[in-house]
């Protein structure tokens, strides 16, 4: 039998900070999309599940200088001694070499949150709550992917339910490789301001590893060497200089003091 | 021989049976059955499985009507999305699939009795019952009937016009801060006040909005105006349009119309108004005399705003014209006051950009020729005048403030919602009948009075209603047959009305249909049959009809709509230090409908990205004034009331300002209602002219 | 010596065997029969001769479909085919009423599983009897069975309770996929199956 070599991608994301006005349709959209269900009432944005999560962070300037830039985090898919693989005493958490997607099986989670403290970016979540939708809503989950139960992690995978369909296509069309526009995870496709860029990183053609590597592109806490697969650009210096601060805790700091 | 079980003898039995059990694949295969049942609890929901499928149909969740494309299991939707190309969805449209299934949804008729801890159901025979005997009791004058509806011009509101047309004095009316609303100052100002008239957003190279969402949707302007389009937005609070405006002017909320007439000051004394203006603007002269009153200096003084900036803009607007000047409804906040909106909609004329105002070409009515009841506004019924009011929120509901339409109720008046949901303005009726839902049943979405070209989309079902929703059109019917009012026609349903008029469209051979994912336009002349329009209408399309012409002829009288509280009462003292303006805040598509999908709790409650339902935002200077700056929990204080609201502090709003997040409420985020649950839009109390855009308010702790 | 001791402990041993080999495994899993007994051999055979793509065909879009839909047996089935009380049972109460015959999916994967067909039959062209085995030529649709702790279908584990000496196609275990996919130099990770 041949062999079943794929061409091996590194998929990455560019989000223009500049575009994004906090709108929030590519967190609804990704929570449709992977079945995160509605927050319990008795949830919190700390106990909040939210695979991506748009961070409103301020210049801390007065009023009307003040300005805020809108930062959408999701696992930054670290590509180097990445995190949450080192510590999962679970085997649950692994690193697709097909894709570069850091993956999370929550039946195989145990829960421990190991992987959580690990990440410098706060992107993963845990159930504290039983998933829970309103009668009948169950009828709109979508059935590419898993609903995961109470007591486990989960995170965000660059949908990768989407990139199984892709694949699937490709197959019974008997080819190894995707349509890289059969592959576009929901945040990017539900952005009003197209101002994410999906793509392989690898591929020098690609839109994504074009505007990787265009000036004012950054990644966050790029010191921590974990070569991050989700950059960010900005023409403005103050949210270029973001990159080394942890964002998913300033807004409270800005509002509170 | 005597038989003694010793403890020896258990202890070789257990021996053998764990030696046994260890030979049989019992222990193994139960401790691996039983890690899989670790990882399957029955309460965990499974997706359903079934035969994928798309299907294609317009968003009926607001006026914009965009074309969705929807992702079905087994025919039911799992995903929507834009179709073939067209702008993404919003937040709302993107869940828009959850609704049918929203904690709120009710499928029998609801009564909700005065201090009742929940209501009641109740078969509808009983609500047409009680409805016809109080409309029966207006008609013989103990007082007026009135139609609320939230979004005018569909069959259903001509089917409701047709209704009342034997009931002397019975109107229907725009539920209050519907999109568009603030335009009706233009109708007034108008010297043939006969005729509706709009603004023409199409081809302005600069845009100077007021307070409307213009960047969120309303009036279309990513349709009309493509490209370059210069937006100036003036807004007390960095809104989603405030962001995404060329140039912010955030002027203190009630100074609007002073700054309108503040540019209007700069334009005149600069010289830069056309010759033509005292021709357009039929009583010049008194205007300016107003405007000469408002010299920079003190307009920067009242809005809060740079002299400059004020001047620049002025400047910007003459120089980078065609210039559209919009007074709009801030989400949640409604239409600003009245003479502000004379102020700035005469911009227009002033800026010779009269042409603009346009007359509003008029959506094709289902039949012609039938006796109908007048359209009236809310602000010119007489307090507490009204004796049956019906709520028509089956197509969306308005987020407005209850005491606006509390005040025109007479004492004993019996208020009747029609609405999927017992949630938002439904909450305030005495009766609530259910209807069905956006995707389990035809809905329309006519243009908006933001809009200057009429058009029309249909909503076509993608589900199967649920037993017990009864259609707007056919409750109509029944309240006729109670009454024994003669409706002619043999119309039973919003389907069949829309049929009449799809099909007076496709006789009358108007306008085009634009399709997703079609580049061109379909002629409607080109089409064999009216069914051929309905089909391509239910699949997503939108059909336009034609613009209406610029009139260059009209005049537009200024002076005496800018009326005295402009002119006077403005930059009056606050009543105390402690005394905050409160601007009501929102995000567009949520003001619109009276539920959203749960799952936008990941904006709400579970990330910062919005404020909470019923929190209030002020600037930690602000805050420190009022030695509020650690206090979390606040009780917030108007004329309308008081409620408990959580505080949170922002360096981005402005100072002296709170802001309120009025929508959605908790019981719209799918939270079970409570007997005291109070919304917080209906804090607000509005002025006398019934706007609501800011009112004063106090912070105290606790 | 006295001979109670070992008895005892042989008593004990026996016990124990014939529970986890005779009574655990009849215990472990319910039986359920399936709503229409459903003769693949009827229609594979020469009499009718479909293929089974014919049925379960997978779209180009790489959706595998399943169990056909009532609509795919409508055709032939509007009327009675043959006298059998099965197959009027089924047409009065599934085709006439138009209702879906809810079928018990004997290789059903568990929810946290992805599966394709698609690169399977696509790229490596395996038949579908190399995981199914003989289906396609049953005659009786043998009844379902159901793991009363996990729900999961019999057919995961196999038909043998130690797992040996089973045929290429029994078991659809993880380790089964993964033993196939690895001697095939198949690249894996935790989601090419996981979802």
């Amino acid at each position: 039998m041949e062999s079943a070599e794929t061409t091996l991608a590194r998929y990455g994301m560019v989000i223009d900070l500049d575009r994004c006005n906090g709108c929030g349709a590519c967190a609804t959209a990704c929570a449709v999309e992977n079945n995160v269900p509605p927050a319990n009432t008795s949830a919190t944005e700390r106990t909040g599940l939210t695979w991506l999560r748009v961070q409103r962070v301020s210049n801390g300037r007065q009023f009307p200088q003040n300005r805020a830039v809108y930062i959408p985090i999701s696992c930054q898919q670290c590509g180097e001694h990445t995190p949450c693989v080192s510590v999962c005493p679970q085997n649950a958490v692994d690193v697709n070499p097909e894709t570069g997607v850091v993956s999370q099986v929550p039946a195989r989670c145990l829960g421990c949150r190991y992987c959580m403290a690990a990440c410098p970016f706060h992107a993963r979540y845990f159930n504290w709550f039983d998933p829970k939708w309103p009668d009948g809503m169950e009828a709109t989950l979508n059935p590419d992917v898993s609903i995961r139960m109470r007591g486990v992690v989960e995170k965000c995978n660059f949908c990768h339910g989407r990139w199984q369909a892709a694949k699937a296509k490709a197959a019974a069309n008997g080819a190894r490789d995707i349509d890289p526009a059969d592959y576009v995870p929901a945040c990017v496709d539900a952005c009003p301001e197209k101002a994410i860029t999906f793509g392989n990183l690898d591929d020098p053609r690609s839109d994504a590893a074009r505007a990787s590597k265009s000036a004012n592109a950054f990644r966050f806490l790029e010191k921590l060497g974990t070569d991050p697969k989700v950059y960010y650009r900005s023409d403005r210096a103050w949210v270029r200089r973001l990159a080394d601060a942890d964002v998913t805790a300033r807004e409270s700091e800005a509002s509170r003091g | 021989m005597r038989f003694e079980v010793t403890r020896r003898d258990v202890m070789r039995f257990a021996g053998g049976a764990a030696i046994g059990a260890a030979l049989s694949p019992m222990p193994w295969t139960l401790t691996d059955d039983l890690a899989i049942w670790t990882q399957n609890w029955r309460w965990i929901p499974r997706p359903s499985k079934g035969e994928r499928s798309t299907a294609t149909t317009a968003c009926a969740l607001c006026a914009a009507a965009c074309p969705l494309e929807a992702n079905c299991v087994g025919k039911s939707p799992i995903a929507l999305r834009a179709a073939g190309g067209a702008q993404p969805l919003c937040s709302l449209g993107l869940t828009g699939h959850h609704l049918p299934w929203h904690p709120a949804r009710i499928t029998r008729p609801q009564r909700i009795e005065r201090g009742a801890a929940r209501p009641a159901s109740v078969s509808i025979e009983a609500v047409v019952r009680e409805t016809a005997r109080a409309m029966a009791a207006a008609r013989s004058g103990s007082g007026s009937v009135v139609v609320l509806d939230s979004r005018p011009d569909r069959s259903g509101s001509w089917a409701w016009q047709r209704l009342l047309a034997s009931i002397e004095g019975a109107v229907v009316v725009a539920t209050p801060g519907t999109e568009g609303s603030s335009l009706d100052a233009l109708d007034a100002l108008s010297s043939d006040a006969t005729r509706l008239t709009t603004l023409d957003l199409a081809g302005a190279r600069t845009i100077l909005s007021f307070g409307a969402p213009v960047a969120e949707g309303w009036g279309r302007l990513s349709e009309c105006c493509p490209g370059d389009v210069t937006l100036v937005q003036v807004e007390p609070m960095r809104s989603r349009s405030a962001e995404l405006s060329d140039h912010w002017l955030p002027a203190r909320p009630g100074t609007e119309g002073v700054l309108a007439l503040g540019i209007a000051n700069t334009l005149i004394s600069a010289s830069l108004v056309p010759s033509s203006v005292t021709e357009s603007i039929a009583d010049f002269a008194a205007y300016t005399d107003i405007v000469a009153r408002f010299p920079l200096a003190r307009v920067a003084a009242i809005t809060g705003l740079a002299a400059d900036d004020i001047a620049l803009t002025a400047r910007e607007l003459a120089a980078n014209g065609p210039t559209v000047v919009v007074a709009g409804e801030q989400p949640g906040g409604g239409p600003l006051r009245r003479s502000d909106r004379v102020a700035i909609l005469g911009l227009n004329a002033l800026l010779g950009s009269a042409g603009r105002i346009v007359d509003r070409a008029e959506l094709l009515s289902p039949r012609a020729g039938e006796p109908l009841a007048p359209v009236a506004r809310l602000e010119s019924l007489p307090g507490r005048s009204v004796a049956l009011l019906v709520i028509d929120a089956s197509a969306g509901d308005v987020a407005f403030p209850w005491h606006v339409v509390d005040r025109k109720l007479a004492s004993s008046a019996l208020v009747v919602a029609l609405s999927p949901y017992l949630a938002g303005t439904a909450r305030h009726a005495d009766f609530v009948v259910p209807t069905a839902p956006f995707l389990e049943a035809i809905h329309e979405i006519p243009s908006s009075r933001t809009e200057a070209a009429p058009a029309l989309s249909i909503s076509a079902p993608l589900l199967p209603a649920r037993e017990g929703a009864i259609d707007p059109v056919a409750f109509v019917r029944m309240l006729a047959s109670a009454g024994q009012i003669d409706l002619g026609g043999d119309w039973s349903s919003t389907e069949s009305l829309a049929r009449e008029r799809v099909a007076r469209i496709h006789a009358a051979a108007i306008g085009s249909v634009a399709q997703p994912s079609e580049s061109a336009s379909l002629p409607v002349a080109s089409l064999a049959s009216a069914d051929e329009l309905w089909d391509a209408l239910a699949k997503g399309g939108r059909w336009t009809g034609d613009r209406a012409a610029a009139n260059p002829e009209r005049r537009v009288e200024l002076a005496a709509g800018l009326g005295v509280d402009l002119t006077r009462e403005v930059g009056a003292a606050q009543a105390s230090d402690r005394t905050l303006k409160l601007v009501p805040r929102a995000a567009r598509e949520t003001t619109l409908t009276a539920v959203v999908s749960p799952v936008l709790s990941k904006l709400y409650r579970e990330s910062q990205l919005r404020r909470s339902p019923g929190s209030a935002t002020l600037s930690p200077r602000t805050a420190a004034a009022l030695g509020l700056r650690n206090v979390r929990a606040a009780r917030i204080l108007t004329a309308g009331g008081s409620a408990h609201v959580s505080l949170s502090l922002d360096e981005g709003v402005m100072a002296g300002v709170v802001e309120l997040t009025v929508a959605p409420d908790l019981i719209a985020l799918g939270d079970a209602a409570r007997a005291d649950h109070r919304m917080a839009i209906d804090l607000l109390t509005p002025a006398a002219d019934g706007s609501w855009s800011s009112i004063d308010a106090e912070l105290v702790e606790g | 010596m006295n001979p109670r001791g070992p008895l005892t402990f042989a008593l004990g041993l026996a016990s124990a065997l014939a529970l986890g080999w005779v009574a655990y495994p009849r215990l472990q899993y319910r039986s359920v029969e399936q709503p229409i007994q459903f003769s693949h051999k009827i229609h594979t055979g020469e009499s009718v001769g479909m293929t089974c793509a014919e049925c379960h065909p997978l779209g180009d879009d790489g959706r595998f479909a399943g169990l056909p839909s009532i609509a795919t047996c409508e055709p032939c089935h509007t009327e009675t085919q043959g006298t059998t009380k099965n197959e009027k049972h089924f047409v009065e109460q599934y085709v006439t009423k138009g209702r879906e015959v809810p079928w018990l999916v004997y290789a059903r994967q568990p929810e946290n599983v992805y599966f394709a067909h698609a690169p399977h039959i696509g790229l490596a062209h395996l038949p579908c009897e190399r995981c199914h085995g003989p289906h396609g030529g049953s005659d009786q649709l043998r009844p379902y069975q159901e793991n009363r702790l996990s729900s999961y279908s019999r057919d995961i584990w196999g038909p043998s309770a130690t797992r040996l000496a089973r045929a290429e196609w029994e078991g659809m275990k993880m380790t089964d996929c993964s033993a196939c996919h690895e001697a095939h130099g198949v690249r894996e990770s935790c989601l090419t199956c996981h979802k």
